[in-house]
């Protein structure tokens, strides 16, 4: 959970975006996190060279426990 | 159906009835040659303006920087004023329309080098338009910029049913659902990478009917969820270009050719090609015996009628997220940093947005770069799609023979 929140984090940082203080499996990437679509694509980037793991590849992922799911798979 | 709303703007609070348009319509008395406005009320009411005094026009979006916009205004097109008067009422504002003589300019990036300005005749805009009283209570969600070929498409068949549209162009997803709901929406047109962000969560949306996707290969995986979270909706894909506006359409991934333009319509080695009497008028098309190569690569499924699926693009032009962008323009950007001696930008695959942006950089001897330094200077020079997403700093830039760079799409 903590290399994922600072992928995130990261992302957000660069955007300009507040960033997360804590993360759970509820929080939807779109309306909680902020992010837009450029971000999640440079989400799923970063998670795949972090976990190996592509989270859209299969379908459409939006919230945190969803990736998380798709991470411990 | 004076009263009927034309255009809605909850996020500004912004309501204008047909009444409201017919009137600011005929308030405009000066024209630019040029339209760029992030207010689409105020831009409607110029480009209805223009169409009906037959005056041509050229739409430049609102993400242009001023750098880039003088740069268009210098070389491509002139920048004049001039008068008009306008007396249009409800019941002539269709018919003026359709018989306009205007010319429609829009920009697109090409394959090299500096945008193009493609100009479009009302035939050529109102190919794919239908008008009859099935569409007469069609509430449209207005999710592309006016300025997209795909967006002029919406506006027009909205306009010309006298329907409603509703702005969800640069909502986030939140407002999107929100605004399908509140306003009925019965009508979406956007591209995949959209309908992406709009497909997840539990609530659906059973009043939309229609749901188009375009501007991008379509992606086959993400129909079940369209049509989970719309159930009740018809889904098309549409193929369209700035060039010639849109050609096919397809329920599936196969796109079938329409009879009316088989002849005009060719596929030789993978690639489609078109005939120029399909093309809006250009001086930058290159024609090979009255043939444009349109640098789509195709796989043709069946012969007869012509049906084929979409493979890839040929040509350098990345497609993120429905936008297009030009490799180069960026290398030219990014080259102009200091310390910078070495760049190429190319395109990765990527699930979200089709592609992504990537660049290797050369730095001069033992000068330090950063990511994030890279992408503050290039935020007021391009836009957001434009900018790369991954950053490698390498020794040096592989060339191929003749010395060009290798730009790979991995």
């Amino acid at each position: 959970m903590d290399k994922l929140k600072t992928i995130i984090n990261n992302i957000l940082e660069e955007a300009g975006k507040s960033q997360i203080d804590e993360l759970n499996a509820s929080q939807h990437l779109q309306n909680d996190i902020g992010f837009d679509s450029l971000e999640l694509a440079e989400l799923t980037v970063n998670i795949e060279a972090e976990f190996g793991v592509d989270i859209f590849l299969d379908g459409i992922v939006t919230t945190i426990g969803e990736i998380l799911n798709k991470i411990d798979a | 159906m004076l009263n009927n709303f034309f255009y809605i703007d909850n996020s500004i609070g912004l309501k204008k009835t047909y009444q409201d348009f017919i009137f600011d319509v005929n308030s405009v008395t000066q024209l630019n040659s040029f339209i760029k406005s992030d207010d689409y009320y105020a831009f409607f009411c110029q480009l209805v303006a223009a169409m009906i005094s037959d005056s041509d026009i050229a739409l430049i979006n609102e993400a242009y920087t001023s750098q880039e916009v003088d740069g268009l205004v210098s070389n491509i097109i002139f920048s004049n004023r001039k008068n008009i008067t306008i007396n249009v009422d409800f019941f002539s504002l269709h018919d003026l329309i359709v018989e306009s003589k205007c010319k429609v300019g829009i920009f697109t990036s090409g394959t090299t080098g500096t945008p193009k300005l493609v100009k479009h005749s009302m035939n050529s805009l109102l190919r794919a338009v239908k008008k009859s009283t099935s569409h007469e209570n069609d509430i449209w969600g207005f999710a592309y910029s006016p300025t997209h070929f795909a967006g002029l498409q919406v506006f027009l068949q909205a306009l010309l049913n006298y329907n409603t549209i509703i702005r969800l162009f640069g909502l986030n997803t939140s407002e999107i659902h929100v605004n399908i709901e509140k306003c009925n929406i019965t009508h979406i047109s956007s591209t995949p990478t959209l309908f992406k962000m709009l497909v997840g969560g539990q609530e659906t949306h059973p009043k939309v009917k229609r749901i188009t996707t375009g501007g991008e290969k379509s992606d086959i995986t993400l129909m079940p969820a369209i049509l989970k979270k719309f159930p009740n909706a018809k889904v098309l894909n549409i193929y369209a270009s700035t060039e010639a506006g849109s050609l096919f359409i397809t329920n599936g991934s196969a796109f079938i050719v329409p009879t009316k333009i088989m002849s005009e319509i060719t596929i030789i080695e993978n690639e489609l090609l078109i005939h120029e009497s399909l093309l809006a008028e250009s001086d930058s098309f290159i024609l090979q015996n009255g043939w444009y190569h349109t640098g789509d690569l195709v796989e043709i499924v069946k012969e007869n009628p012509l049906t084929f699926t979409f493979i890839s693009r040929k040509n350098e032009m990345i497609n993120v997220g429905g936008y297009k962008v030009n490799p180069h323009e960026v290398e030219k950007i990014i080259a102009t940093i200091d310390g910078v001696r070495d760049v190429i930008v190319y395109g990765k695959e990527n699930s979200v947005t089709g592609n992504i942006i990537c660049c290797d950089i050369v730095s001069v001897n033992n000068f330090i770069l950063n990511k994030k330094d890279i992408k503050f200077f290039l935020k007021d020079k391009l836009q957001n799609y434009k900018i790369p997403i991954i950053y490698n700093f390498v020794e040096n830039i592989s060339k191929t023979k003749t010395g060009k760079k290798e730009r790979l799409v991995q």
